[in-house]
């Protein structure tokens, strides 16, 4: 052999290799153990993370500077706000108001064709562009008996462009299907306010007001003006109502993700051990000659955490190359499903899987601790 | 022979196994012995008189009940784990019955194995495998695993890779046992050249009287206990 080659082949006996390829079949099946956990966990942290992008898409892409909303409302999606509509009339003359845009929420049924789903259904003002939601398909622009409906509701009950619906046994024709809109358990869809105060059946009424100030006018000055000015309302600056909507619809989620990626890694975690539990005492008699030779405990920790990081990063590989192909089938067949996987939660969970390594190291590393090199004298 | 020229000396050395009662055993009991370099000494005994538990003394896989084991002029007793460890990697080689080459490696790596645990890094390693695989007529071995040897070829690639880090002392238990006559001759024989040619001391542990021949001293076991040394005639 020449002396060329990578530094590290060139050091010694890559024993952890060469024990990892003896072993491949038990290494390979431990890879898959810890490759779908760490797919679990993607599937987790995408859905917490596609909730930031499209379940609260529609609230914080508005172009509003304050959202006005009924007394102890502090956000969109879990709460039942109403306000007179006549409030926006008093609001307009607040200086520094350019426009108000009343928001009226329903929930109510959706039929499409022969299928019956529920909806949060947003009246909005056809005629401004604070209430209108981001249209993929289709327009944003809606006449009187027109909707426009969340793209994953439509493609979960085909639903097209044209379509004829109703909602709260209504008919509604379908002119656009939006985005940000999805709320993974409930998705929203838009029609003209007017017509959201027939199927309520209250005229005078709305559940928000979008408020849009001047550029001369300072977005808290705004808010500070809009405060008190009508009694029994909340303002809030629209960054601060769409962190609350997040809050609320992250919250709900956060504990049974947290409760499933914990499950998810203790089943990694236990793979992993019994992985290098088994392989050490299969190998019983390689590590009691190791230590009959020489090989000072350092090594021996290094030889073990070298096996155990390497199952674990094959686990990562295999769970993030699973994770890339069965991501868009899952959109394809679960379309209410929000999968979007932030750079920051791919390192979490390459910080996860380290740490993983090293605790699924622990217990191997005690048993090794008890293989006595005497032991090889009894052929 | 001076005292310099003593590669292991034990000084009333015992060493007790169970718990006290009927299952207590006195493995070794109460032995002295001064192992030379350059010489090749038989332990001989019947099964059970405790010449395994002698070399395991000696190369400091367990220790001594009672008495004192100094082995290239360091006592053990008191040495930790690590010094142990230490020790055995560049003075002790040890070679068994049942071989214990390890299986994952090819025949060339499980004899550089040794070395790179002391330090020695490729391809100086490598390129003393080749000089001790020569040696030993293993050199179209190289690139085997283990299961592809025969006995007598596994053994003298423990032997090689006891050899690695060119120790003073080698210990080999009933290094013939699992070995034919022709291929248990040969292993011997290049002990035997080992501890002339290289100044080592090389104990061996075995039961095989035909290995007497090939001995500078015979040192008889029985009960733990030393029965006897002998210069065999040659
Ligand atoms: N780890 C041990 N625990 C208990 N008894 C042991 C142990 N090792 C050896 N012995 C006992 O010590 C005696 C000597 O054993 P050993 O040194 O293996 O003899 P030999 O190698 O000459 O056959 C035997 O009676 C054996 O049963
Ligand atoms: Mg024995």
């Amino acid at each position: 052999m020449s002396a060329g080659g990578p530094r590290w082949a060139r050091r010694g006996v890559p024993l952890a290799h060469r024990l990892i390829a003896f072993d491949r079949m038990r290494f390979g099946i431990t890879i898959a153990g810890i490759g779908f956990a760490v797919v679990l966990m993607l599937f987790l942290l995408a859905l917490y993370d596609g909730v930031r992008v499209e379940s609260n898409g529609y609230v914080a892409g508005r172009p509003a500077d304050a959202w006005v909303a009924q007394d102890n409302t502090t956000n969109f999606i879990k709460s039942s706000s109403f306000l007179r509509a006549a409030i926006a009339d008093t609001l307009r003359t607040v200086p520094g108001v350019t426009e108000v845009s009343p928001i009226l929420r329903l929930i109510t049924t959706v039929d499409i064709g022969p299928r019956r789903t529920t909806a949060i259904v947003l009246g909005i003002d056809p005629a401004s562009s604070l209430a209108r939601p981001e249209v993929v398909e289709g327009t944003a622009q809606l006449q009187r008996g027109e909707m426009i409906l969340d793209r994953a509701l439509a493609q979960r009950h085909g639903a097209r462009i044209g379509d004829s619906l109703r909602a709260q046994g209504h008919p509604f024709r379908l002119v656009g299907l939006s985005r940000g809109t999805n709320a993974v358990l409930t998705q929203l869809a838009f029609i003209p306010i007017d017509d959201a105060r027939e199927l309520l059946g209250f005229r005078e009424v709305a559940s928000f007001l979008l408020v849009r100030g001047d550029s001369g006018t300072a977005r808290d000055t705004l808010v500070r003006r809009l405060e008190g000015r009508v009694a029994h309302t909340n303002v809030f600056a629209q960054p601060v109502f769409a962190e609350n909507n997040m809050q609320e619809l992250r919250g709900g989620l956060l504990p049974i993700l947290a409760t499933v990626a914990v499950l998810g890694g203790v089943v990694a975690l236990s793979v992993l051990t019994l992985l290098l539990y088994g392989a050490i005492l299969e190998r019983r008699e390689a590590y009691a000659l190791l230590k009959a030779i020489g090989a000072a405990d350092g090594y021996l920790a290094r030889l073990i955490l070298a096996q155990s990081l390497a199952a674990v990063a094959g686990g990562v590989l295999f769970g993030v190359l699973a994770y890339l192909g069965a991501a868009p089938i899952t959109r394809q067949v679960v379309p209410e499903m929000v999968l979007s996987l932030s750079p920051w939660s791919l390192t979490g969970v390459a910080a996860a899987a380290l740490l993983l390594g090293a605790l699924g190291a622990l217990v191997p590393l005690l048993r090794v601790a008890r293989i006595y090199p005497a032991e090889l004298f009894r052929a | 022979m001076s005292e310099r020229e003593m590669a292991v000396r034990l000084a009333h050395v015992t060493r007790v196994f169970g718990a006290v009662g009927e299952t207590q055993v006195r493995a070794v009991d109460d032995v002295t012995l001064d192992l030379p370099r350059g010489g090749l000494t038989l332990l001989m005994g019947a099964s059970g008189s405790g010449k395994t538990t002698l070399l395991s003394l000696i190369g400091g896989l367990i220790a001594p009940t009672a008495g004192s084991v100094v082995v290239e002029d360091m006592s053990l007793v008191g040495l930790g784990q690590p010094a142990l460890t230490a020790l055995r990697l560049r003075r002790i080689g040890i070679v068994f019955q049942a071989f214990h080459l390890i299986d994952a490696l090819s025949v060339r790596e499980n004899i550089e194995l040794p070395m790179n645990l002391a330090g020695v890094e490729r391809p100086e390693s490598q390129a003393r495998a080749l000089q001790l695989a020569e040696r030993f007529g293993l050199h179209d071995r190289l690139d085997f695993r283990p299961r592809a040897l025969s006995g007598g070829e596994k053994q003298r690639v423990a032997i090689a890779r006891a050899l690695a880090n060119d120790p003073a002392v080698i210990l080999a238990d009933e290094p013939t046992g699992s070995l034919d006559a022709r291929a248990g001759d040969a292993v011997i024989a290049l002990l035997h050249a080992e501890a002339r040619q290289h100044r080592r001391a090389v104990i061996v542990a075995s039961h095989d009287p035909r290995i007497a021949p090939f001995a500078d001293q015979v040192v008889r076991l029985a009960f733990g206990r030393v029965d006897g040394i002998e210069v065999p005639l040659r």
